[in-house]
């Protein structure tokens, strides 16, 4: 769906961008994660040509974007940037409404549209006629999603989106932003200094260092396999949290034994969550003796949390 | 002194004329306002997108915005004339800085990620420009606004002075007049106007900018500055006088001119040091002048004769304040020194030089005192200071220079000039208060504008030259601890002039014909 060739970016003789390449299929979601200054957002403003590449092209569907018309690629890709990039000037309803008008939908339209996104992301629907400086942090990233979401672009790009939110409202929204069925078959671009942000988020990882991606691909493999001691450190403060985002309850399904008794508190999951995931489910009940169910298909078994961790341990030692 | 109205019975009997002065002073104030807007604001967009021109455009409105007023007017009456248009001309340029320097800020200052959101939306530049950058600049734009015009209402008053009307009129009349309230009547509404226009741009800019507000703030704001801009446009037939806001109000003036002579003539209120040009460029027909003025001559200007006798003689002499000739003795020698020196002719030939052959009065009067013999190096001073004021024209530099030269030269004292005080009342404060130890002063002013006698001893001085000098004289000297020494013999009365070809054309010689002709 997105290609990206040799791109280079030269600003006042320094490579801001160097020679990078990527590829991205429809539906997949594509994270660029590094340090500030490596290169990440100029890489994703190359993509809707906010910024022109010195070297290199750039293909969606097959076709050179530059060939299209800048104002028309951009009104065909949502675009999220930090909370305050709203404007200050216009009602949540107006700020929402700004691609459809550009696109010139009924007005009638644009309205439903704008409660059906609302109802999705959580909003009182009331706050269609607030301003911007009356919402919350949270409130104000969720409209910004909505604008970008509000005209059903194929593609999603996304800038540092949650990252001036405070902790605890950007773990919400990042769970709440997972959880959106919007989000089915879109192709997303997304750049964070985050690194739990990235593997919760990615199917790809770049991650990138001083104008160049240094290793690409799934998170796992950065995080079991990589390639350049820079990616090791930059992943070794949590690698332990890291490996349970990327290892799946079907991974240590078969060292799991089927033992907890019932307990009044308890969590269900399929196989395909994640032992991160099942870990914050626990965190979320706040109680330690939670009983955790996981389905496979028709079995069952019940563990709880020093199970989970036992089952990882062996897993991981069978794969060594 | 007459003191007999108050400040509020003054302006109320003038309301009417207060009104219309009011209405063309906003008038001027708006119009010009308008034209820096419709200017500025693109010129500000422009600099925000072409940045290598923000300093040299910004740099040139800048410049503008130090010439001083008098000066602006000045260089624009040889370009515009007089009236209304150099006027708005100058308050367009005043206005032009804080305009398009707001325009740039309040663009430049909007913010990077939001211009980027807007971008990244898919706007072009123009939708960028009028949905997110000029709204969110608005408040700042209208600070601008706001600044140009309250400058605009204070340069206005100066309009006066090329006869493009406004407050200034009273304003500068109360000044040369030595009339408080007539100053007042000018300054307080002109003050009142500055306030009105800033609440109401501040008002303005309060409102909550949203994407509904924004209109109609914006086309309220042009509707009550368009409203007020089309006021001063007034045309009329006929020969059309001038005169300097001392002349008229003063009862050897206009007032003179209406009451004795029924004096009918369409009439517009100009600065004297701009009437003689603008006679000569037929922008008026007829001026109140001064009789020795050296342009009579450069300009080929006929005098007309004062047959119902309403303008006094104006015997020239020094003004000097008692205390000082008492401390210097031979200060009365030397002051007197050009008594009887200088008649008409010679005055009017000496202002000719300055005028016209624009020799430096320094250079008049030092060749003037070479051929009369009375010239003498200057002496080494050990006395003091001697300080010398004059008013604002070249006649009162010419004899400013002459008493510097006679005193440095007879006497120890270190003259010292304090010339082109804008006014009688200036002058004789100046004098009051010692800030100057003299200055030249004409009998007819001093009695007429300082003493302000009453009727029956106007009646009783007839005219007569010797008589009001030696009523001005005694009064002077008891009540004021000011001295008149000699009269130095030229007689600067105020006439009426016009252009000599239009008066033989006409066939007028006095003011009576040329009240019958129009």
């Amino acid at each position: 769906m997105i290609k990206a060739r040799n791109l280079t970016k030269t600003f006042n003789d320094h490579r801001v961008v160097n020679d990078i390449s990527f590829e991205l299929a429809e539906g997949q979601t594509m994270v660029f994660l590094g340090t500030s200054g490596c290169g990440k957002t100029t890489t994703l403003r190359m993509l809707n040509q906010l910024i022109n590449p010195s070297s290199g092209s750039v293909y969606i569907n097959g076709n050179d974007i530059r060939e299209q018309v800048p104002e028309q690629l951009r009104r065909s890709m949502g675009y999220v940037l930090q909370h305050n990039s709203l404007f200050p000037h216009y009602s949540v309803l107006e700020n929402i409404a700004v691609v459809p008008q550009l696109l010139k939908w009924d007005k009638r339209l644009i309205r439903n549209r704008a409660i059906e996104l609302m109802e999705k992301l959580h909003l009182p629907e009331k706050l269609l006629s607030a301003y911007p400086r009356q919402l919350s942090g949270g409130e104000a990233q969720r409209v910004n999603i909505a604008r970008a979401l509000v005209a059903k672009p194929p593609i999603l790009l996304m800038d540092e989106p949650f990252s001036a939110l405070d902790t605890i409202t950007r773990l919400a929204i990042r769970q709440e932003f997972a959880a959106l069925d919007e989000l089915k078959d879109k192709t997303i671009v997304m750049v964070t200094h985050d690194v739990q942000e990235a593997f919760e988020m990615a199917n790809i990882i770049c991650l990138m260092d001083k104008g160049r991606i240094i290793q690409q691909g799934k998170p796992a493999d950065l995080l079991f396999h990589p390639t350049h001691d820079f990616v090791r450190d930059f992943l070794s403060d949590s690698f332990l949290q890291l490996a349970l985002t990327v290892t799946h309850l079907e991974a240590v399904w078969p060292y799991l034994t089927a033992a907890v008794s019932t307990h009044s508190v308890q969590i269900n999951l399929s196989v395909n969550a994640t032992i991160a995931k099942a870990f914050n489910a626990v965190k979320d009940k706040n109680n330690w003796d939670a009983v955790i169910a996981i389905t496979n298909g028709t079995e069952r078994k019940t563990t709880d949390w020093a199970g989970l961790l036992q089952a990882y341990a062996q897993y991981k030692k069978k794969r060594l | 002194m007459i003191e007999s109205q108050s400040l509020w019975a003054f302006i109320a009997s003038l309301w009417q004329k207060l009104l219309e002065q009011t209405l063309q002073h906003l008038g001027l104030t708006f119009m010009a306002l308008i034209i820096a807007i419709a200017v500025g604001l693109p010129l500000g967009i422009f600099i925000t997108k072409q940045k290598k021109w923000a300093t040299p455009i910004l740099g040139i409105a800048g410049i503008l915005q130090t010439i001083p007023s008098i000066a602006l007017l000045g260089f624009l009456i040889p370009l515009l004339g007089i009236g209304a248009k150099p006027a708005i001309t100058a308050l367009f340029l005043y206005a032009l800085l804080p305009i398009i320097r707001n325009t740039y800020t309040g663009i430049t200052i909007v913010d990077a990620e939001i211009k980027e959101a807007a971008k990244g939306l898919g706007m072009t530049s123009v939708q960028i420009l009028t949905k997110i950058e000029l709204p969110l600049a608005v408040p700042v734009i209208l600070a601008g606004i706001r600044t140009a015009a309250i400058i605009n209402v204070g340069v206005a008053t100066l309009a006066a002075y090329i006869a493009a009307g406004g407050l200034g009129e009273y304003i500068f009349g109360g000044i040369a007049l030595n009339n408080t309230n007539m100053i007042l009547a000018g300054a307080l509404p002109a003050a009142l106007l500055a306030l009105l226009l800033d609440g109401f741009f501040y008002l303005l800019q309060k409102i909550q900018i949203t994407k509904r507000s924004i209109y109609s703030i914006v086309s309220g704001a042009i509707m009550v500055i368009a409203l007020v801009s089309f006021q001063n446009i007034h045309s009329a037939e006929g020969l059309l006088a001038g005169f300097e806001p001392e002349f008229m109000g003063r009862q050897d003036g206009y007032l003179g001119l209406k009451s004795v002579y029924n004096f009918k003539m369409r009439t517009v209120v100009i600065g004297d040091a701009v009437m003689y040009g603008a006679l000569n460029e037929h922008k008026l027909d007829v001026i109140g002048g001064y009789s020795t003025d050296g342009r009579l001559k450069a300009f080929g200007l006929r005098t007309l004769k004062d047959d119902k006798h309403i303008f006094p003689p104006y015997y020239a002499a020094p003004l000097v304040r008692t205390s000082k000739l008492k401390s210097y003795l031979e200060l009365n020698t030397v002051l007197n020194l050009l008594a009887g020196k200088i008649n008409d002719s010679v005055m009017t030939e000496l202002n000719y030089k300055a005028d016209f052959l624009k020799q430096s009065p320094e250079r008049v009067a030092k060749d003037f005192l070479l051929q009369q013999g009375l010239w003498k190096e200057p002496q080494p001073t050990t006395a003091g200071s001697f300080v010398i004021g004059s008013k604002i024209f070249t006649e009162q530099y010419i004899l400013a220079q002459l008493y510097a030269m006679l005193v440095a030269g007879y006497t120890h004292l270190k003259p010292e000039m304090k010339t082109g005080l804008g006014g009688t009342k200036i002058c004789y404060d100046a004098l009051r208060n010692g800030n100057i130890d003299m200055y030249p002063e004409y009998t007819g002013t001093g009695l007429l504008v300082i003493l302000n006698p009453t009727q029956s001893v106007l009646n009783r001085l007839n005219g007569n030259r010797d008589s009001v000098y030696r009523y001005v004289e005694e009064n002077f000297r008891k009540t004021q601890q000011l001295t008149w020494l000699k009269p130095i013999g030229f007689n600067n009365t105020y006439a009426l002039m016009m252009r000599e070809k239009d008066a033989a054309r006409l066939n007028i010689t006095t003011i009576s014909q040329l009240n019958k002709v129009n």
